[in-house]
């Protein structure tokens, strides 16, 4: 059998340098470009949608799958398939609720927060995140032809420093250039603004799968300002779903003990969920358990979200000095708005409806890939300028354990602040600085971002001794720490290291690493995909031999289920996927002349109301 | 659209036809086109190459059939006269299939011949 | 640690805004020197200029920020005017206090917020809110008031009655602070 050619999208003219905007986002991720003017989101080929679902798959071989395969693979491997790792990102062992209805096992021990998977090492969220990462790299490279280095990734407005940092190094580890970390509300603002051309201040309203930002912006003139954003980076449609799934142990007064049994519950919630926001009730099953659900259980079960979100939506706008009058228009981005309930929740806050013009899916990527375009140089002179916040207060601890606030929410970015320390005791050496983030007043409820120790201080009275410290925050929302004594000039610079455990020289290794390991990679990748398809190839051939056995002489048929069985032997002794390939495609060749007979009857059956006339 | 003799014209078999049509429509481009050439490469040679066009261009000859056509630059058609363009699908892949009388021998790959 | 702010008490803010050093400002006029700065100095809109010129556009545009965030606001604004004309409210060592009888009355209005909290009474918070805010306002109206009289060529002893009411305002701004954090907590 020889291969069927694929028709291609013309080659675009591309310009010297090209950029992708990614989102890369907890349930969904997506890369996107401008071409001629116009963002436009990137596929690899025909076959492959649109959004890569964020779902990483690590096989017992070693191999790494991801997307669509990987989201298949994960009701068989529950434990070995990890989905909304974003929520992970930047976070410690401590912020992880144990008790969570997840199906992932957290590697045991003290060290920064890992999974643990089947066919290797554990694996941190930063990893896993880069395996997406690294697909849409190809995509784009593919889509576009040519070699992509540089990128924008969007991240949600909410997200702290340690999230940020993480977020970077997923970048950097898959080979990425991170031109700027992007708000994905002011990503949406971006795409909205320019379609829609209008002016005065909007609302991003973004709830996606696991986290929720709102963000108030002013357009005018080509310029995003950003007034506000406030959000809560741990809520989303995966917090509703488990909302739903307790819901229903609870209606049904069950427990589900096996990772498998919580992965089908899991799924079938979300179902739910999606399935209500076109019907008005549905009928749910796990196991022997049937229950129906109206849009009002379903509207109860979340209401609890619903005090969060008014919340933020509040702070907001007293924030951004505004009243709900002077908004313009509330555009809709992620999944979640999708939700009839939460689009009743925007009215009720805003009081108008929220708009979703531009699909709330893809906007935050198009978004991306505009800012893209614009840092890489592409357009020279622009008159197009984002100005965006840090979302959360950053100070250092004093006295007391009191928080002294540097830099305050809603500073617009780049910024920076310096504050001048003394001494409070004689003689004193050294000194330290402890640097947080967050609204609170005293140190330990706020998160903690870095601790270091001043050295060296000459001995002097209390209160001489002048530290001063500076905190400089990029346009990327990443804070740099300095300290120096004026007197005498020793001076300390901290780049707030990453809670989540490695440095850059980790992120350097593991680079080099990947890329001695990217041929490996790729035939472990290819192996995987080739054995995916003998898989889904014996099933669906024992399917179509169970139902059409009429279609087939007694010695084809056991040569078919000879061949089948010589395939399945393969499949599992195999390691190479240019072997596994031609044996599917023998069978696929062997099985041909049956294929063609089944479609034949079929269409002989419908055509001319009986079958197997010609046979 | 240029005149051609039927028996030197590059055929849509029906069902090319109708994936044509369902992809045009998808990629909501109902007025755009196929183009077709043959290119140097592959394994024996030649090898044909498809993508969506927007418009013909000079020098193209054009096939149509009910509003779905079918572009081929001067070259690429002195290889393609008289080959049927036909859709497939089998249980493991679908994709387009040239049958091309002027190609003397395929080769394993299937993307290329030679005449 | 003891805190003190960086004393870069000058009229940086209002000559890079090319204004006169003022209690009123036309914000209008203010936000378009705002975006015509940006544009002309913000590290994104120099991606071609070379790395030196970045770094200092990154220095300047930040400086504009901190400015833009200053001016912008009114009590920001009265606070930099205040320290323009020597009374830096931002040092711990400014011996200015806020009368006794405020004080008093602050901790009435405390208590009543720490049961509203632990009451879980939402309405109750959102009445301490209201009426924190516009007594707030209030106090900066008159603070600002007190600073119009006194800049300039103005009775010194006006500048002294600003910095008290500015005091209150401080006050009262931690106590809506602090009204956030419960509500906060309370949507939780």
């Amino acid at each position: 059998m020889s291969e069927l050619l694929q028709i291609r999208e013309p080659k675009k003219p591309s310009p010297p340098t090209q950029a992708v905007g990614i989102d890369l986002g907890t349930t969904h991720s997506l890369v996107a470009t401008v071409a001629q003017g116009q963002p436009t989101c990137l596929v690899a080929d025909e076959e492959d949608a649109l959004l890569l679902p964020s779902v990483v798959h690590y096989s017992a071989n070693g191999s790494v799958v991801v997307g669509k395969y990987a989201k298949q693979l994960a009701s068989q491997f529950p434990e070995d398939t990890l989905s909304s790792v974003k929520r992970f990102m930047g976070k410690n062992r401590s912020d992880v609720d144990a008790m969570q209805l997840k199906t992932y096992r957290l590697a045991p021990g003290e060290g920064p927060l890992a999974f643990q998977v089947s066919g290797g090492p554990a694996v941190s969220p930063v990893e896993v995140s880069a395996e997406i990462l690294r697909i849409l790299k190809q995509r784009a490279c593919a889509a576009l032809s040519s070699k992509i280095t540089q990128a924008v990734i969007t991240v949600p407005a909410y997200f702290d420093n340690a999230q940020r940092q993480a977020t970077q190094d997923a970048g950097k580890l898959a080979g990425l250039e991170v031109l700027r970390l992007l708000n994905e509300p002011t990503a949406a603002a971006l795409a909205y603004g320019l379609q829609s051309k209008k002016q005065g201040c909007f609302v991003v309203f973004d709830l996606g799968g696991g986290t929720f930002d709102i963000s108030i912006l002013k357009l005018k003139e080509g310029i995003f300002e950003v007034k506000a954003t406030a959000g809560d980076s741990a809520l989303g449609g995966d917090d509703f779903d488990l909302s739903i799934a307790q819901a229903l142990l609870q209606k049904w007064d069950i427990e589900v003990p096996t990772p498998f049994q919580k992965y089908v519950l899991l799924e079938a919630a979300r179902q739910l969920k999606e399935r209500l926001s076109h019907e008005t009730k549905v009928e749910i099953r796990f196991e022997a358990h049937v229950a129906e659900i109206t849009r009002e259980d379903l509207r109860q079960w979340i209401a609890p979200f619903f005090k969060r979100i008014h919340f933020a939506c509040k702070r907001a706008l007293k924030d951004a000095g505004l009243a709900k009058e002077d908004i313009q228009a509330i555009v809709l981005v992620g999944g979640s708005t999708r939700m009839p309930c939460v689009q009743s929740w925007v009215e009720e806050i805003f009081g108008k409806p929220g708009l979703a013009e531009v699909d709330p899916e893809k906007v935050v990527a198009m978004g991306a890939a505009i800012q893209a375009q614009l840092l890489c140089g592409a357009t020279k002179d622009s008159e197009l300028l984002l100005l965006d916040v840090i979302p959360l207060s950053l100070g250092l601890e004093t006295m007391g354990g009191m928080v002294e606030k540097l830099l305050l929410r809603n500073s617009t970015l780049p910024a920076k602040a310096t504050q001048l320390f003394t001494t409070f005791q004689d003689g004193q050496s050294g000194m330290d600085i402890h640097v947080v983030q967050g609204e609170r007043e005293m140190a330990k409820d706020c998160r903690s971002l870095a601790k270091f120790h001043l050295k060296g201080i000459p001995p002097m009275a209390a209160g001489l001794a002048r530290v001063e410290v500076g905190f400089s925050v990029d346009a990327n929302g990443l804070l740099s720490v300095e300290a120096h004594e004026l007197a005498t000039g020793i001076q300390q610079r901290v780049v707030v290291q990453p809670s989540h455990g490695l440095s850059e020289e980790d992120i350097e290794q593991m680079l080099k690493a990947s890329i001695r390991h990217a041929q490996e990679d790729i035939f472990s990748r290819l192996l995987a995909e080739q054995q995916m398809e003998a898989k889904r190839m014996l099933a669906e051939l024992s399917k179509q031999m169970g139902e059409h056995s009429e279609c087939l002489s007694v010695e084809e048929a056991s040569a078919l289920s000879e061949a089948a069985k010589q395939l399945e032997t393969l499949l599992e002794t195999t390691q190479e996927a240019a072997k596994l390939r031609n044996a599917i495609l023998a069978l696929d060749n062997q099985a041909k002349n049956f294929t063609e007979r089944i479609m034949n009857s079929s269409i002989n059956s419908v055509l001319q109301g009986h079958s197997m006339s010609e046979f | 659209m240029s005149e051609v003799a039927q028996e030197k014209a590059v055929h849509i078999s029906d069902s090319a036809f109708q994936r044509l049509q369902k992809l045009l429509a998808e990629r909501q481009t109902p007025s755009a086109g196929l183009r077709i050439e043959v290119r140097g490469g592959g394994c024996s040679g030649l090898s044909y190459g498809m993508e969506w066009a927007d418009e013909p261009v000079e020098g193209d000859v054009v096939f149509e059939r009910s509003g779905v056509r079918v572009f081929v630059d001067a070259k690429s058609y002195l290889y393609l006269a008289g080959s049927e363009l036909v859709y497939v699908e089998t249980l493991t892949s679908a994709g387009f299939r040239l049958n091309n009388p002027n190609a003397k021998a395929n080769c394993g790959c299937g993307k290329s011949f030679s005449c | 640690m003891d805190a003190e702010k960086a004393s870069a008490a000058d009229t940086s803010f209002f000559e890079l805004f090319q204004i006169e050093p003022s209690v009123d400002i036309h914000l209008p006029s203010l936000e378009a020197t705002y975006h015509r700065l940006s544009l002309k100095l913000h590290p994104d809109c120099n991606t071609h200029a070379d790395l030196k010129t970045r770094l200092h556009s990154l220095e300047q545009t930040a400086q504009l920020n901190r400015a833009y965030a200053t001016l912008s606001n009114p009590q920001r604004r009265a606070l930099y005017l205040l320290k323009i004309y020597g009374i830096n409210l931002e040092d711990s060592q400014n011996p200015l206090q806020a009368p006794l009888s405020f004080l008093n009355h602050m901790l009435e209005l405390r208590e009543q917020l720490q049961q509203a909290s632990l009451s879980r009474q939402t309405d109750k918070l959102e009445n301490l809110e209201r009426f924190a805010t516009e007594a707030m306002e209030k106090k900066l109206e008159l603070g600002c008031q007190c600073l119009r009289d006194g800049l300039g060529h103005g009775p010194p002893e006006k500048l002294q009655q600003a910095a008290l009411h500015l005091v209150c305002v401080r006050y009262w701004q931690r106590f809506l602070e602090d009204v956030e954090c419960f509500q906060e907590e309370l949507s939780s």
